[in-house]
């Protein structure tokens, strides 16, 4: 790989890296399996960029990675998901808030990120895509080849599916 | 506390909540679902839940992809024998494996060498009587040129030069007078 090649490849991750390091970690809960699937992704990419119309490499690269998320969830098929990783919720906490807001935020968000996981996989891709990526309706359908319609009930029901989990959390909450 | 009990009001109402979050309840829909939200206490309560969710989930940060995913990459291209740049094939050529093309290049190549053999044996080498023969013709040929070339040089000074040039002139020196034009 030459130097100016190498330069290019570097350019091309820098754009694209955080974004499908981002889906890939939702979709599949922890960071090293999110790092690998990144890492496939950004290969694939430096394969496939000069094939690839501008206007069409952001559903390609979303489609390329729930791909390859799905494969890599399939081989995990007889292993369990890894629970939340804490550490990771600690990184996400907001540093803003005074301590007991910062508790129940990072509450929240241990149990948003629970329930992410419980979703149907299409759900839970929508949902990230749509609230987290701030993807428009029709780019996500694009990327997942799904009608529009069917975008926005999956979206309704993942999100409905996270207001009965967050309604269970309050509950169990100690008055 | 119970969840909402679905009475058929609340159900209908529940199941269009989300659309209704999102600003896409249905027109004709949209003064039942507000009339009943401010009524009922219950989903009214949902509402609020499934507000604290959408903005939740929109405060979930977006994440920074460790410098270590890039660098894992390079390496990985680096490694490859192939260019990291592929020629552009169009895709059917594509969905064919090197595993074809390369047998099949060879077997082409075998096929040209084989045929230009081929070609080379049915020409037979000329024979020494024919050489020879080759040489006579082309010496009488280059002689016959010559001939002719040296009889044409004789014609044209007797007949033409002689004639038309060397006697007018001649002429006229002896009798002053000037050569008939050509």
């Amino acid at each position: 790989m030459t130097e100016e090649l190498l330069v290019r490849f570097r350019r091309l991750c820098a754009v694209h890296q955080d974004r499908v390091f981002t889906y890939a970690r939702y979709l599949l809960g922890n960071a090293e399996d999110a790092e690998d699937v990144t890492q496939e992704v950004l290969v694939r990419l430096w394969d496939r960029g000069r094939d690839l119309a501008p206007e069409g490499l952001p559903a390609w690269l979303t489609r390329v990675t729930r791909n390859a998320c799905l494969d890599l969830l399939r081989q995990r098929r007889h292993r369990p998901l890894p629970g939340i990783d804490p550490e990771a919720v600690e990184r996400l906490e907001d540093p803003a808030p005074g301590p007991g807001e910062r508790t129940e935020a990072m509450e929240l968000r241990r149990h948003l990120q629970a329930g992410l996981q419980r979703l149907p996989e299409v759900q839970r891709s929508i949902v990230v895509l749509r609230e987290v990526e701030g993807l428009a309706y029709e780019e996500i359908a694009r990327a997942l080849e799904l009608p529009l319609n069917t975008v926005k009930v999956y979206l309704h029901r993942g999100r409905a599916h996270l207001r009965r989990e967050l309604e269970r959390m309050r509950e169990d909450e100690p008055c | 506390m119970n969840p909402v009990e679905p009475n058929p009001r609340c159900a209908w109402t529940l199941a269009r909540l989300e659309a209704y979050l999102d600003g896409e309840a249905q027109a004709e829909e949209l003064g039942e679902l507000e009339a009943h939200l401010g009524d009922c206490a219950a989903c009214a309560r949902q509402l609020a839940l499934a507000r604290v969710v959408r903005q939740s989930l929109r405060e979930l940060p977006r994440l920074a992809c460790p410098e270590r995913v890039a660098e894992a990459a390079v390496v990985r291209l680096r490694r490859r024998r192939t260019a990291a740049w592929q020629p552009r094939w169009p895709g059917w050529l594509t969905g064919w494996r090197l595993s074809v093309w390369q047998p099949a290049a060879a077997v082409a190549l075998v096929l040209l060498v084989a045929l230009a053999v081929d070609r080379r044996d049915r020409e037979p080498e000329p024979t020494a009587a024919e050489v020879a023969r080759a040489e006579r013709q082309a010496r009488f040929a280059l002689a016959y040129v010559g001939q002719v070339g040296r009889s044409t040089g004789r014609t044209v000074r007797d007949q033409v030069i002689r004639t038309w040039v060397v006697e007018p002139l001649t002429r006229g020196a002896r009798t002053g007078l000037k050569p008939r034009s050509l």
